[in-house]
């Protein structure tokens, strides 16, 4: 009994929710994409006619906004949330700060190459978080992500449509099937 | 305390689990545990009066949900508890 005991409680401070998690990435992972796109083709527009970074910037408030309702509401609520779960989400809030500070000031001194500065550390974050879960997939396209900084460094007119592109195949293709057995019991 | 509450094995599991979590879903415990709707809810009852631990519904979308929260209280009794089986197994009077 004791060592059952012992083994129960290890084993939950690292249980993790992992069909929620799924659900919560593939619709981070599609919502983002489509901020890309839309983000793209607002930035060849704004080429034109040289609109600042700085005004891309409500529109994706607005897409956070909405992306946390939508997953509210379609993701649904996890079933368990162990101490692992909390420094999962912790890590990745402090990620998403450090990349809001990388952009920001990438925007303040080489607006052009904000994809680029971005990448390594998103990437970074990525290859952390699948180290985390042990999934190969993540950790690769973590790699791939920081990566392609490269291109976004060469191509920076195209930079949002290569994050479109890693976002969509990091988060949402190897989710695509995480709502199917959702809400069945 | 009242430790006659920790008398039952799933009352003992199922406070375990939740020693190492932050908070559980009813069917969480449910499928950890194996057992049915019915006997959780008698054995998390008595946990929630003994005031091991805290319930909280919410609900999802239409559907309502119970979460499982230990408390300090709850945590303590777990600990003597143990404490107490491992008293119970170094003196050779413990059977489980």
């Amino acid at each position: 009994m004791l060592e059952e005991l012992r083994e129960l409680i290890e084993k939950s401070m690292r249980e993790h929710d992992l069909p929620y998690q799924r659900r919560q990435s593939l619709i981070w992972g599609t919502s983002t994409s489509v901020g890309f796109i839309i983000t793209q083709m607002l930035f060849l527009m704004a080429l034109n006619d040289r609109l600042s970074g700085f005004e891309i910037l409500p529109f994706w408030f607005v897409l956070v906004a909405v992306t946390v309702y939508i997953s509210r509401r379609l993701a649904g609520l996890p079933e368990v949330e162990s101490y692992f779960s909390k420094l999962y989400s912790n890590f990745w809030i402090a990620g998403f700060f450090a990349i809001a500070m990388v952009a920001f000031i990438a925007l303040l001194v080489q607006p052009r190459y904000t994809g680029a500065f971005v990448a390594p550390v998103a990437g970074l974050m990525i290859s952390i978080a699948g180290m985390m879960f042990r999934v190969r997939y993540t950790t690769l396209m973590g790699f791939l992500y920081s990566a392609s900084g490269i291109p976004m460094f060469y191509l920076w007119q195209y930079q949002f449509l290569i994050f479109a592109v890693m976002q969509f195949m990091t988060l949402a293709l190897p989710n695509l099937s995480a709502f199917k057995t959702h809400g069945k019991s | 305390m009242d430790m006659s509450v920790l008398d039952s094995r799933i009352r003992v599991l199922a406070l375990a689990i939740l020693s190492g979590v932050e908070k559980a879903s009813f069917r969480y415990l449910k499928e950890k545990l194996k057992t049915t709707d019915g006997n959780l809810s008698v054995h998390m009852q008595k946990l929630c009066d003994a005031g091991y631990v805290r319930m909280e519904k919410v609900f999802e979308g239409r559907k309502p949900k119970t979460y499982f929260y230990i408390t300090e209280k709850g945590k303590r009794a777990l600990l003597e508890y143990i404490e107490e089986l491992n008293r119970s197994m170094k003196a050779g009077d413990y059977k489980g």
